[in-house]
């Protein structure tokens, strides 16, 4: 291990690398090495000057650390195979002592850090003093100071220091003041190289980094591999982090030694920064964990958490999945918030849908080249479901966009998708028409949106919205939107959507009175059964009425796989038309959107599970589809699925298995119509 | 309903917490105030307008 490594380790980080340690090294401040570890506890067992003559510094390390000293001496042999066991030292009289050890720090001095230099393609040169390569000239605008520049004394660092800094400040036109000069010494003197030991026995490596030992370079030279940009590639020398910072000196004087050249004139390779290794957390800083990215919270969050929400992340966002009661089971829970929306009223927070504000003469036309639907037909005060397609005619999202004003619309999206979208349509408007009057922003956040949802939720909306507006089913039907004012003049917004089926609301707020409007929802709710309901909840309404969600939009589905391909316009053009009609997207045996459920009622039904004919054998070549949303359905009592199956329209009632490999599912399953609860849609319209 | 008034409360609530942080004694090393009154406003104008929009950005 380098001796600097060893003292690192002990005085940086309190470990001691070994338990009987040999210092071996040709420079006196490798030989505080041996004081270091003296003075950690770690047995130094001798102490390898290969210097050309007895240094104070190093019988001083010696004294310190009450070791044998060998002036002039080497080792000539490491025993050891997964660690030292022990190593043989050759005295200057070529006697032979051995030492057990399994530490052996060594040294061959320091190398300045040039690699700044030459990568803006200064050219080092060789130091026969310190023989190691020092900055020569330099690129314009650089000055180097300190043992950068090969000044590795204290007294002379500090000079270089001054006079860099002076130079400095008189190029940017101060004058400097008179330096104050320090009464230092320098620690240490140049080490007397030695390359390689003569007659060593074993293995040397040179490049510790990349495995290359002094014989690789020998055959490197017998190849003709001369030069030290060539030799680098025929052996890898000095590759890769660390560029060569402990193993290109000594490899270049090998290279000298075998070729039979001066050391000053071999050359050298262009060394590059940084060759210290930078931890991967270092990059990632605090972006790990929980912290990987920061989490959104949602306006209701705090009340959702004052009422024992459990949390799960959905894009960006934290949203409440279900309100557990003491002692219930989260099946229960979930269970009960959806039975409660069917029976009475629920409110759930919506408000990480993405929201776009879009504006402008143009808006319904742009609308139009966007969605594969219409909407500059539109009547304002109205609201209509969208689905838009990717340029490859696959579904990119859905989501309603209201119709405020002749000349503003107001577009929401799926929460996963919402940046996404609002990409895409910045795309368009600057991109591919910009001819276009249209302007859009997105106002996700700025916009506090709640979902009341139940057969009272009119009777709870009409206690939030002011009496001015009349929202009675006559006044403001299924599909109305507009913009209103809530708890005494605190502007609003109302729309009359359902996800969950049932009559609903969507009622928004600018986003600092969210966390005000869901205790006042919750407040006059109560007199109606009121309780939130949180993503699992909403996700088993969703299935129930068979809406297309997360696991049918999925990035592989068409407008038709979806049931969805009436609402694409035959009389214009949009985003994605034409590669949408392609043979493979209209082919009808394409896997299209299905109910599932099962034949035995109390079988569990899993998402990811394979739809294969019923009795067939469980292969690739069975395979017709596969189940891609679940939910236990309390308002049916049983387990209810939707999945994408090859003819799926046209195979309502038959029964086929739904087998899971992963999971060992197995079940019959009846093939249905998608909408379970209310296909007529009677309720959502009261 | 008693109070029909909502009140509008800030997305720092609960998360930035006003106070002095750091060490007791001298001068603190964090103190965290919300500042409240100042509006933050997109402003975008309609195709043509950008200079109606900026002689209205500055009168105001």
């Amino acid at each position: 291990m380098l001796a600097s490594a060893v003292r690192t380790y002990v005085n940086r980080f309190g470990v001691a690398p070994g338990r009987r340690a040999v210092v071996f090294a040709d420079n006196d401040d490798a030989f505080r090495t041996a004081s270091d570890l003296a003075h950690a506890g770690v047995e130094v067992v001798a102490l390898v000057d290969a210097g050309h003559g007895p240094s104070r510094h190093a019988q001083a390390a010696a004294e310190a650390s009450r070791a044998p000293y060998f002036p002039g001496a080497v080792i000539e042999r490491v025993r050891g195979g997964q660690g030292i066991k022990g190593v043989a030292i050759r005295d200057t009289s070529g006697v032979t002592q051995h030492f057990d050890c399994d530490l052996v720090a060594m040294s061959g001095g320091w190398n300045p850090s040039v690699h700044l230099t030459t990568h803006l393609n200064g050219k080092p040169k060789w130091s026969e003093r310190l023989s190691a390569l020092v900055p020569d000239a330099l690129p314009p605008g650089m000055s180097v100071a300190g043992a950068a520049q090969g000044d590795f004394g204290l007294a002379a660092c500090l000079a270089g220091g001054e006079a860099a800094g002076a130079e400095a400040a008189q190029g940017c036109g101060f004058t400097p003041k008179p330096s104050t000069r320090r009464d230092v010494s320098d620690e240490s003197e140049p080490a007397s190289p030695i390359w390689q030991v003569a007659k060593g026995r074993g293995k040397a490596f040179v490049d510790f980094q990349n495995d290359v030992a002094v014989s690789d370079i020998k055959l490197a030279a017998r190849e003709g591999f001369r030069i030290p940009e060539h030799l680098k590639r025929y052996t890898t020398l000095g590759m890769a982090t660390d560029q060569g910072k402990t193993a290109n000196a000594n490899g270049a004087a090998v290279l000298a030694g075998v070729t039979g050249r001066y050391l000053g004139a071999v050359g050298t390779t262009t060394f590059r920064p940084p060759f210290t290794p930078v931890a991967i957390s270092a990059f990632a800083g605090h972006h790990r964990g929980p912290d990987f990215r920061p989490a959104r919270l949602a306006p209701s969050h705090q009340w959702a958490k004052e009422q024992g929400a459990v949390f799960v992340e959905t894009g960006p966002w934290l949203r409440a999945l279900y309100y557990p009661r003491r002692g219930e089971e989260p099946q229960d829970a979930v269970n009960r918030e959806v039975a409660n929306v069917r029976s009475h009223v629920g409110v759930c927070d919506v408000s990480t849908l993405g929201k776009i504000d879009v504006q402008g003469s143009d808006a319904g036309v742009f609308l139009d080249r966007v969605y594969g639907n219409t909407f500059s037909t539109l009547a304002v005060g109205k609201a209509r479901y969208g689905v838009m397609l990717r340029e490859d005619g696959f579904v990119l999202d859905d989501g309603t966009t209201a119709r405020l004003k002749q000349d503003h619309y107001y577009v929401t999206t799926t929460t996963v998708n919402a940046v996404k979208v609002m990409q895409h349509l910045e795309f368009c408007a600057q991109v591919l028409w910009p001819e276009l009057d249209v302007q859009m922003v997105s106002v996700t956040e700025q916009w506090a949106q709640y979902a009341v949802a139940g057969p009272r939720a009119r009777d709870v909306l009409q206690a939030i919205v002011d009496p001015t507006y009349d929202i009675s089913n006559e006044a403001f039907p299924y599909l109305a939107a507009g913009e209103v004012t809530v708890c005494g003049r605190t502007p609003g917004r109302l729309f009359r959507l359902s996800f969950s089926g049932e009559l609903a609301y969507e009622v928004a707020v600018p986003a600092r009175f969210g966390d005000a409007l869901i205790r006042k929802i919750v407040e006059v709710g109560a007199a109606y059964g009121i309780a939130p309901y949180g993503t699992e909840a909403l996700g088993v309404l969703r299935i129930e009425k068979g809406h297309p969600a997360g696991g049918e939009l999925n990035g592989q589905t068409t407008a038709h796989d979806l049931g969805l391909g009436k609402l694409l316009s035959t009389k214009k053009d949009f985003i994605g038309r034409f590669m949408a009609a392609r043979p493979a997207l209209i082919d009808s045996s394409r896997p299209t959107l299905v109910g599932l459920r099962p034949v035995n009622r109390e079988d569990r039904l899993r998402a990811g599970a394979h739809l294969l004919p019923n009795g067939a054998e469980a292969t690739a070549a069975n395979d017709q589809g596969y189940v891609t949303s679940i939910a236990f359905s309390p308002s049916l009592g049983h387990w209810l699925a939707l999945g994408l199956l090859t003819n799926g329209p046209e195979r309502h009632g038959e029964i086929m298995r739904a087998y899971d490999p992963v999971r060992g599912g197995d079940v019959e399953v009846e093939i249905c119509p998608p909408c379970h609860i209310d296909p007529e849609g009677n309720r959502l319209r009261v | 309903v008693s109070d029909r008034t909502l009140h509008p409360l800030s997305a720092l609530s609960g998360i930035a917490v006003p106070g002095r942080y750091g060490k007791e004694e001298g001068e603190p090393s964090v103190v965290i105030t919300e500042l409240t009154g100042l509006g933050l406003a997109t402003v975008a104008c309609r195709k043509g307008q950008a200079s109606a929009l900026s002689a209205a950005v500055r009168k105001a």
